[in-house]
């Protein structure tokens, strides 16, 4: 038998947590409390530093703006405006939620193809989306814009094969940062469930990218069989085709693969 | 302490160290790897805007 | 120490444990947001309610593996005893860090569309089948759903209530809690982010944690292993008296599963069960202060003699009967009702 059985060998006083300290504890805990703090602050700092980037892009949510345009409802509603710098942009619409405009539009009974709609901006680089102001008069026909007699500049690219991921368009805009990868795969699914237009964003190893709004091959809105791929990598085979600033990637989904 | 709860102690950590581990080597080797192009397509690049 | 069931009691100490706790939480919080926003890239910010989230969220994780140390350091080292008392503040602080994460996740990620938060964090994401892009979202709430019944029990009114083991056994379900919080983070932030400094940091904490928890568990098995010789009609020998220093104890196995406290103090010998009556504590590991031994985990106080706590409480354990040859200390393994008064063995002149 040896002392290995004692297991308190200490010869100082003993702690018990309703009596006064012992001198021997008071030092101990004083100099435990200051590496402590050390520690948490320390922590804190090395893994807010090791965080990739959060992601470009703006929801100006306390900015309201008034747009002027063309409206379009397939595949998603949208805003073509030389409202935001002078040259014809493509402006998506969505509601104040994880929902796009779809819904808003079906209340409202105005004549739809010259507009005036209102709302905050959400925009990262060339993306420009209005998520439109949560009440009845967002939207109102303006007849001060001359009507278009001729269509959209539409041009097919040619089909890609390429390796990205697809993300909700809203929350990639500026809504959410960081908006990618596993964090946001729910969200991002939810989002697009609600009618927001999927987009497919890819990349490159020289640091390129380039986002592109989501359809079927016919052009049409596409949702239930992209949503399981949501935020995974994937590698996808389709056409793409421009409409003025507009780039869409038009894919069968039978031509998506995860990676 | 009673030696059933040490005992029980004991046990849920030798069981919980390999489930932890294994949890660990698998989120690490299936980590999705970051969806890369070696280059993007013609067609995107041309659209540079 | 139990008569009635006080709210919380405040002294010094107690204040000052729990000011240095919410220190330590506030330096870590404030040090991620203010060091976030100094090393994002040019241009890229976080959504401040996405950057509350993950501060709280790592914060919740880093306190709760701090708070699974603490037991099995106060064992090695009788100088973290001070935080193993009043630990439960820490419990509860780090429950109220993971609900500020879980009910930001819930809202944010979500919330603000047609299905409810609840079933969304369930179904939206049902790839259970594969690692990438596993619904990592959902063992997190396993783990806020075990420590919420926790945090929800701390109180010495459940303790009492519920019973010592099961209380302590519901307890126990903290370790199930961090093993399926390690996987949420390895299965969420881990795979999103690109540097390895989130594995390093979140098995590392694993890995101590479940080092510390396996050395002193087998520490004692060992030690059981090697002492209390069997002796005739249930006495065991329990080593040289003198092996025992004044006021302290030596511990060795019981019958079943019990273990038995041997104290020596005022020239004669004691044994009582190693047992608190409070949390289970390690009586054994206590000193007699002013004639009672004294619980190392939360100072509950027993007479060795007949193992009842001193008027005005009735707290009660089993004693045994002890007996002293030839310096040698045996103990009758056969447990006494709590509370059974019994002779102490009387160390003779002879032995020093």
């Amino acid at each position: 038998m040896s002392r290995k059985l004692i297991h308190d060998t200490d010869q100082g006083e003993y702690f018990v947590g309703y009596r006064d300290t012992p001198k021997v504890d008071r030092r101990y805990l004083l100099g435990l409390s200051v590496l402590g703090l050390g520690i948490a602050g320390g922590t804190g700092a090395f893994l807010a530093a090791k965080q990739g980037g959060a992601g470009l892009g703006r929801w100006d949510m306390g900015t309201p703006v008034s747009l002027t345009g063309y409206l379009s409802e397939a595949p998603y509603p949208l805003l073509r405006t030389t409202g935001i710098d002078g040259t014809l942009r493509t402006v998506l619409l969505a509601c104040d939620t994880k929902c796009g405009a779809q819904e808003k539009l079906a209340e409202s009974r105005i004549s739809r193809d010259r507009v005036t709609v209102r709302g905050s901006l959400i925009q990262r680089g060339r993306h420009v989306m209005l998520a439109v102001a949560n009440d009845d008069d967002w939207i109102m026909p303006d007849h001060t814009l001359p009507a278009r007699l001729t269509g959209f500049a539409e041009e097919d690219l040619g089909e890609v094969t390429i390796n990205g991921e697809i993300l909700d368009s809203k929350c990639w805009f500026g809504a959410m940062r960081p908006n990618e990868g596993a964090s946001h795969k729910a969200c991002a699914m939810l989002c697009i469930a609600g009618g927001l237009p999927p987009y497919f964003y890819a990349r490159d190893a020289l640091g390129r990218s380039r986002a592109m709004m989501l359809t079927d091959p016919g052009g049409e809105a596409l949702v239930q069989p992209i949503l399981r791929y949501v935020a995974d990598p994937v590698r996808v085979t389709g056409r793409v085709h421009r409409i003025e600033d507009l780039l869409q990637l038009r894919l069968n989904p039978d031509n998506l693969v995860r990676l | 302490m009673r030696r059933a709860h040490r005992t029980a102690h004991l046990a849920l950590w030798v069981i919980l160290l390999p489930v932890m581990a294994i949890t660990g080597w698998a989120a690490l080797a299936y980590k999705p790897d970051p969806a890369e192009n070696a280059a993007l397509p013609a067609a995107l690049i041309e659209e540079a805007s | 120490m139990a008569v009635g069931y006080k709210a919380v009691i405040w002294n010094g100490f107690k204040t000052s444990y729990v000011l240095t706790l919410w220190a330590a939480i506030l330096a870590f919080i404030a040090s991620f947001i203010i060091v976030t926003g100094m090393t994002q890239p040019e241009g890229e910010s976080f959504h401040p309610v996405q950057l509350v989230m993950r501060a709280f969220g790592f914060a919740g994780f880093s306190l709760l593996s701090f708070i699974l140390i603490i037991g099995p350091m106060a064992r090695i080292t009788p100088r973290f005893k001070p935080l193993l008392y009043n630990r439960r503040h820490m419990g509860v602080s780090a429950f109220v860090l993971m609900l500020i994460h879980a009910a930001l996740a819930m809202v944010w990620y979500h919330g603000f569309s047609d299905i409810s938060p609840l079933l969304s964090v369930l179904t939206t994401n049902a790839n259970y089948d594969r690692i990438g892009g596993f619904p990592f979202e959902s063992l997190g709430l396993a783990a806020f759903l075990i420590l919420f019944v926790m945090a929800a029990t701390s109180h010495d009114f459940w303790l009492a209530n519920l019973g010592a083991p099961f209380w302590k056994a519901l307890h126990m379900g903290v370790y199930l809690a961090f093993a399926l919080l390690v996987a949420h983070i390895l299965l969420g932030v881990v795979q999103h982010e690109k540097s390895p400094a989130y594995a390093f940091w979140v098995m590392g904490s694993a890995a101590l944690v479940t080092a510390l928890h396996l050395i002193t568990g087998w520490r004692e098995v060992s030690k059981d292993r090697r002492s209390g010789f069997k002796a005739e009609d249930g006495w065991v020998e329990a080593g040289p008296v003198n092996d025992i220093p004044n006021d302290r104890a030596v511990i060795i196995p019981g019958e079943g599963r019990e273990r038995i406290a041997v104290f020596r103090y005022d020239g004669q010998v004691s044994a009582i069960s190693n047992a608190c009556k409070h949390q289970n504590g390690p009586l054994g590991e206590g000193r007699i202060v002013n004639g009672c031994v004294v619980c190392p985990w939360h100072g509950y106080e027993y007479k060795p003699r007949d193992g009842r706590s001193p008027a005005p409480f009735n707290e009660k354990i089993a004693t045994y009967k002890v007996a002293i040859r030839n310096g040698i200390v045996f103990v009758n393994t056969k447990a006494l009702p709590a509370g059974t008064d019994v002779e102490p063995a009387r160390i003779e002149e002879a032995q020093p």
